[in-house]
């Protein structure tokens, strides 16, 4: 029974950490492509030194989104450096199997706890990166079909895998929102039971005195 | 640790810990605590019989009695139900 526990705990904990680790990767290359944005749209504003509408709107949407994103990609990285630990460190005090189950529980409890908040953030952020990216490649179709006879072929192949990485990006994002929202509904659920379990414990402390 | 730990969480840790015999300090710092809510819990426990303080070598040390025995595996049979039921995580 308990080698089970252990086995489940250690299962989740490694599809959340992998879960962690997608998120940073769809954050990092939404950062890159936000760059990659602006530096393309704003070069020939510099050099033909005036302001070209609508490139300058565009590119001011994108840094204001960009910045948000980058928020999202911190949190991301600050989330899987304290799972890391939580994952690698051992308290050395648990001096059985039961006592590491329990404290594994103990410490993925006090993690969703502290990070709760900041993980509807990642999942608002990757529901909005994915949505914004399923829609530019929906838009991209009619210009990849637009091109499919006139252009050469290495700008078609060009245009395919732009459209491609901005699905995969697009479902990635809309994926590990659903996958962040199942986690917090497995820890609510049992939050919601610590709550009963302390009420016990605390029973238990008023009649041991 | 560190994180959001319930007050019964907290208990735990310095309980579970202090089945070999720490310090002060050494209990502190191993549970992230500062040294006035640390205090206090110590305090606590010590209060409740839980803990017994006694000197040796010139270093105060705090052990779990037995008193805590029921506590502890109440505490550990309740969190290995709740995690245990319901639908596990996985991607």
């Amino acid at each position: 029974m308990i080698n089970e526990t252990l086995n489940r705990l250690s299962r989740e904990m490694r599809s959340f950490n992998s879960l962690i680790v997608m998120n940073l990767v769809g954050a990092g290359l939404a950062v890159a492509m936000g760059m990659a944005f602006v530096v393309r749209n704003v070069h020939p504003m510099i050099a033909a030194r005036t302001i070209i509408w609508p490139e300058a709107a565009m590119v001011a949407l994108v840094v204001a989104v960009g910045v948000l994103i980058f928020r999202w990609f911190l949190t991301g990285a600050e989330m899987m450096d304290e799972y890391q630990d939580l994952r690698e460190k051992n308290f050395g005090y648990n001096d059985g199997a039961e006592e590491s189950a329990t404290e594994l529980i103990v410490k993925n409890m006090a993690f969703y706890r502290g990070h709760r908040k900041s993980m509807n953030g990642l999942i608002l952020g990757s529901l909005v990166t994915g949505a914004y990216f399923l829609l530019s490649a929906t838009g991209q179709v009619r210009y990849i079909l637009s091109v499919l006879g006139s252009r050469t072929p290495f700008e078609v192949a060009f245009s395919l895998v732009g459209f491609s990485l901005c699905l995969v990006l697009g479902v990635a994002g809309v994926y590990i929102s659903n996958m962040f929202r199942r986690y917090e509904a497995t820890w609510d659920r049992r939050l919601q039971e610590t709550a009963e379990a302390e009420k016990r414990l605390g029973e238990l402390l008023e009649g041991s005195s | 640790m560190k994180g959001k730990r319930t007050l019964y969480e907290i208990y735990w840790e310095i309980l579970t810990f202090c089945r070999t015999p720490r310090t002060f300090t050494s209990i502190i710092q191993r549970c992230s605590l500062n040294s006035d809510i640390g205090q206090e819990h110590i305090g606590f426990l010590l209060g409740k019989g839980f803990l017994s303080r006694y000197e040796d070598d010139g270093a105060n040390l705090h052990r779990t009695t037995d008193k805590a025995k029921p506590f502890l595996d109440s505490f550990r049979e309740m969190y290995l139900e709740l995690y245990n039921r319901g639908p596990e995580f996985k991607l």
